[in-house]
């Protein structure tokens, strides 16, 4: 779930600024191999992670060219750079599991740590990564209400023409918007392959319909201009709670998966009833 | 009828790129015969083209929906949810072969109309109601597998999917019979004409009297149907259904409409484009597999090849925007030297 | 065969058109002209059955009509051929005729040889040589515009509307236009022609109708008219002391703009702004006026110009450049590209200037916001005087005002409103017109971009016609001298 929520925050700004970004997951893989195969070849594992940090603003950079330059749809652009970014992690991994044993034992431990909190006799277990997720929900979320250039997604959302116009940069806005989801990406790869101790082309399959969903349901709209990091964390947590329902009612944990795509469409079919009576 | 066929086909904008697309795909077919000398035998090209018919019979649906300004991103699951389905009505409902295949293609054509009547009736952009049918469905698929596949069928059903007609698989003679039924019936019959329209400019369609919704949900129908045949065939071929079948390939049927020179936005594209560029993915993929490069390759491949299909048809499009600025501005300045004096 | 009386027809409480009488005989091409916003669209709307009257009585061809769907006024003979072409480029010239009414094979698919044959008899009806196999987008505009009227007929229309069917036609295509017109009306078919160019309807038309403000003013013979009596009609109107009184002393050149072009759109435009002026650019839709300023701030990538702002160069290569320097312009399309429809009024107002409402972090000071949207809503009178409303709720005056606030916020040296009054009732015109005086007093130097001839005698201190994307006139108006009749005669040609 934490994992979701970062990508899902990335998510929400893209959706802000008019765009979508189907090709996270694949970025996540493919960031992920890239931190993998150089931290097994005994890269310094910061110079690693720079290295798979830089990957994925690459990919996130020519996903916001494409769409701002090109002029091409964004669903096109990252639904191609989906299946490039997936077959360079299959390619240079040929599919295999990456391991780095020889990385410093506190790198694959931050991805698991957990807080110890004892309530009652009872241990409970307080993920790193849950409250690194949390973090970042707070903080984006007070950006894009009050920092400037934050702020500025939603006009460019809103309206690209009027803010042009308004003297906004919105070529360079919405690159800013794809590099931010690249960025959130890159961190959930850091933590999966922190967590799992392995860098794979798989990772992530998937995570790009969920994180829209989450978006969506939390309040984003395909047409730009709104959207909430909060309202994405609650989607996540919705999807998550929804998802366990289904497990709890029938006890089959496979129907969670089910449970993301009705809540999408429940989602957009409220929110078009909900336009279609404003309009009347 | 032949010149039915090829209607809207003899226009030299087209004609150019298909040529452009059949060279390409014929260089690199020769060009890895000649490197590697085992591209052009009967059993090579046999893999070649089972690789990528289902997912061509799947774009044959795509190429009418992208017409009317649509996308179908469910196909993938609707392939893997029939696949499943007549597995189950064989294998543990004991239904006939005909029975079983007759239902599960009613409830894929349901599961298009579903789809078609969802984005009529809430309005919102196709992407996103399809890609709620395709998650939702995969994750039913998967739960009522509980991720394990489905085998046990009869040789009479694997006929279908591994069976031979004068040496050619069945599941490509079904893919050629469609491609060219679908193809006359797109090219010359009134009421699939009308996507053109809607494409187009569905304001101006339904000033035209063009019922913009039912056409709508029966080509999703459509869609879904297409994809509910290829994943009955695919269960035959394979021998066994599995819930994550068909993953990415709403990603190659969109790919291979795009580089066969459809418009994404709608108004334009023909099922030959289609089979032309179904054909040349299922050249490159091959090229990769057979070549010993690292067949991992094809992903990254087809993404790019869609990223510069797109690229170009957004290129065209510039250049005819900026010729008809061209025509303004002569047309100004005509009329400006008119009235110098 | 067409009798409309007294139709009226209301949008939101705003009067369009007020019981309008008007006629077509078969065999006639009668013209329907206007000022923009006279009714004319309107008119045509109704009788094609896209609107729906409030009141009033239409008879076509002895029955009394209502159309509640074009396409029934379709069947009953009566065909639009709107200004935007609706031919779809992928698909044949016979194919868009027939759409819908398509002939078949013995096997149900389209027939093409016979939809050919048809469309090539439709051709031959009006004397013109298309190829009906031909893609509809290989076609240039003229001949699109053609088939379009071949579609009327091959729908058996009684009576054709063209409305501004030469817009974007050269004079060649016009000609061979006009040539099928007349063709038409010698087989006694009633047609409605809506233009702006005033030599065509002298060339062509039997009749002319006159809507002014949605009322008729006259439906005269072309015989008895002149060009000069009916610019009169167009425009005469009483403009009173509607618009506020003009400036005492306007200043030096601040702003400088030399052989400014547009491919396609502007040619060779030159001109100086006063501290203390308004500059009107009056012309047609199309005639470049809203093209050039467009160019001017680079939101259109122009082909060249060289600007000067108080004498010194200054180079604009996008809207946030001209913003720095001062340089304002504010969109004719208000909802579209002017306005943030779903924020507050506050945060349209910031939205240029954003960065003064922040502390040096860049982190917004949302008090310090609220209190200058206050001061512009007292100073401009915005209601409802709240500044967290959402601006889509408030009517075309106040969202006009918004917009002016915002470009106020910037401090502008220039500022170019286009259209500032469009679907603004007439109370709140004439208080965004004395605030744009008032800007111009300040010593800021305005250009004010309007279809609208009274707005622009009545607020300029000089006025620019544009014509076929130039400058056809400088009219010195600081007397409020310049007549609307002049402007007409310089913004259509003799």
């Amino acid at each position: 779930m934490s994992y979701d929520l970062l990508v899902a925050i990335g998510m929400t700004i893209v959706l802000i600024v008019r765009g979508i970004d189907l090709s996270v997951g694949s970025v996540m893989a493919l960031s992920s191999v890239t931190m993998a195969l150089l931290m097994r070849g005994d890269v310094p594992v910061l110079l690693a992670l720079a290295a798979g940090l830089i990957v994925a603003l690459f990919c996130g950079l020519v996903n916001g060219l494409l769409v701002v330059k090109g002029g091409i749809l964004p669903f096109l652009v990252t639904l191609g750079m989906m299946s490039v970014a997936r077959g360079l992690a299959t390619v240079v991994t040929t599919g295999q599991y990456i391991s780095f044993p020889s990385a410093p034992p506190w790198f694959s431990q931050f991805g698991r740590f957990e807080f110890r909190i004892e309530i009652g006799g009872t241990s409970y277990g307080l993920p790193l990564i849950l409250l690194i997720g949390l973090a970042f929900v707070a903080i984006t979320s007070l950006l894009l209400a009050y920092w400037t250039p934050f702020r500025s997604f939603f006009f460019v959302g809103e309206s690209p023409e009027a803010a042009r116009l308004s003297g906004m940069n919105v070529d360079r806005i919405m690159i800013t918007a794809y590099l931010l989801s690249a960025l959130f990406v890159w961190f959930t790869a850091l933590l999966l392959t922190s967590a799992n101790k392995i860098g794979y082309a798989n990772y992530g399959i998937g995570a790009e319909l969920r994180a829209l969903a989450a978006a969506v349901v939390g309040g984003a709209s395909l047409a730009g201009g709104a959207g909430s990091i909060f309202g994405a964390f609650l989607g996540v947590l919705m999807l998550a709670l929804i998802g366990n329902g289904f497990v709890m009612l029938n006890g089959n944990p496979n129907w969670q998966q089910a449970s993301v795509g009705v809540v999408l469409i429940a989602a957009v079919g409220i929110d078009a009833l909900r336009t279609y009576r404003d309009r009347r | 009828m032949m010149n039915g066929l090829f209607h809207g086909l003899s226009r030299n904008v087209i004609v150019v790129q298909y040529i452009g697309l059949v060279t390409v795909t014929l260089a690199t077919l020769i060009g890895f015969q000649v490197t590697f000398g085992n591209v052009l035998t009967g059993a090579n090209l046999e893999v070649l083209a089972m690789n990528m018919v289902f997912e061509g019979i799947m774009a044959l649906g795509m190429t009418f929906v992208i017409i009317m300004g649509g996308i179908d991103l469910s196909v993938a699951s609707v392939y893997a949810f029939a696949e499943i389905l007549v597995a189950k009505l064989m294998v543990q409902a004991g239904f006939p072969i005909a029975a079983a295949i007759l239902i599960t293609l009613i409830a894929c054509s349901c599961l298009g109309a579903l789809n078609g009547t969802l984005i009529v009736l809430f309005r919102v952009h196709p992407l996103i109601i399809t890609m709620g049918i395709l998650l939702t469905l995969r994750g039913i698929n998967l739960a009522i597998t509980d991720g394990h596949s489905v085998s046990g069928f009869s040789d009479e059903f694997l006929f279908l999917g591994q069976g031979k007609v004068f040496g050619v698989n069945l599941p490509i003679i079904f893919f050629g019979l469609a491609a060219a039924i679908l193809g006359v019936l797109l090219a010359n019959h009134r009421y699939f004409r009308q996507l053109y329209f809607i494409g187009g400019g569905e304001r101006a369609a339904r000033l035209s009297g063009v019922s913009v919704s039912r056409v709508k949900i029966t080509i999703y129908m459509l869609s879904a149907s297409l994809a509910g045949c290829a994943g009955v065939m695919a269960a035959a071929k394979y021998g066994a259904a599995h819930w994550a079948h068909g993953n990415l390939a709403e990603l190659k049927a969109i790919a291979a409409v795009a580089i066969g020179g459809a418009n994404i936005n709608g108004g334009s594209g023909t099922i030959a484009g289609t089979v032309l560029g179904v054909i040349f993915l299922a050249v490159v993929h091959n090229a990769f597999v057979t070549s010993a490069v690292n067949p991992f390759w094809y992903d990254v491949v087809s993404g790019l090849m869609l990223l510069v299909a797109v690229s170009l048809s957004r290129f065209i499009a510039l250049r005819n925007a900026r010729a008809m600025l061209g025509l303004k501005q002569s047309k100004m300045d005509q009329l400006a030297a008119i009235h110098q004096h | 065969m067409l009798n409309a009386k007294g139709v009226s027809k209301s949008f939101f409480g705003n009067k369009v058109l007020d019981s309008v009488n008007f006629d077509v005989r078969p065999g006639e091409v009668h013209a329907l002209v206007g000022e923009n916003g006279a009714g004319k669209s309107t008119l045509i709307n109704i009788i094609a059955g896209i609107h729906r009257r409030d009141s009033g009585k239409i008879v076509f061809d002895g029955k009394e009509v209502d159309f509640a769907h074009p396409l029934q006024a379709m069947e009953a003979g009566i065909s639009v051929v709107h200004q935007e072409l609706s031919l779809v480029p992928s698909t044949t010239v016979a194919e868009n005729i027939f759409l819908r009414r398509e002939k078949r094979n013995g096997v149900g698919l389209n027939d093409w040889r016979g939809m050919n044959r048809a469309a090539t008899d439709v051709f031959r009806r009006i004397s013109i040589d298309i190829d009906p196999n031909a893609l509809a987008g290989s076609l240039s505009v003229g001949m699109q515009q053609l088939v379009e009227v071949a579609k009327a007929i091959a729908l058996d229309a009684k009576l054709i509307i063209m409305e501004e069917p030469t817009s974007s036609l050269s004079e060649k295509d016009t000609a061979e236009l006009f040539k099928v017109i007349r063709d038409l009306r010698q087989q006694g078919l009633g047609i409605i022609f809506v233009s702006h160019k005033l030599s065509e309807l002298f060339t062509i038309a039997d009749r002319i109708t006159v809507l002014r403000d949605g009322r008729h003013i006259a439906t005269e013979g072309v015989g008895s008219l002149t060009r000069e009596s009916l610019i009169r009609m167009m425009v005469g109107r009483n403009l009173g002391n509607l618009y506020p009184p003009r400036a005492a002393a306007i200043g030096d050149v601040v702003f400088k703009c030399e052989n400014l072009s547009c491919f396609g759109a502007v040619r060779d435009v030159n001109f100086e702004v006063r501290r203390r002026e308004i500059v009107g650019l009056a012309g047609l839709v199309g005639s470049g006026r809203t093209e050039a300023m467009r160019a001017l701030v680079n939101a259109d990538k122009r082909a060249s110009g060289s600007f000067w702002l108080d004498g010194q160069p200054v180079r604009i290569e996008d809207p946030e450049d001209a913003l720095a320097y001062g340089i304002v312009y504010l969109s004719e399309d208000r909802k579209g590209s002017g306005l943030f429809l779903s924020y507050s009024i506050a945060e349209n107002i910031g939205a240029s200037t954003f960065d003064r409402y922040a502390d040096r972090f860049g982190f917004l000071r949302p008090s310090a916001l609220r209190t200058r949207a206050k001061e512009f809503i007292k100073r401009m009178d915005i209601r409802p005087p709240d500044e967290s409303a959402r601006v889509i709720n408030l009517s075309g005056g106040n969202q006009q005002k918004v917009l002016i606030s915002k470009a106020l916020d910037v401090n502008p040296k220039v500022l170019i409103v286009d259209e500032p009054t469009r679907g603004v009732d007439v109370g709140a015109k004439a208080l965004i017109h004395a605030q744009i005086r008032d800007l111009a007093q300040s010593g800021i130097g305005v250009i004010v971009v309007s279809s609208e001839m009274p707005e622009v005698v009545g607020l300029s201190d000089r006025i620019l016609v544009f014509r076929n994307g130039a400058i056809s006139a400088e009219l010195d108006n600081q007397n409020g001298e310049v007549t609307q009749e002049t402007i007409m005669t310089h913004a259509v040609y003799q």
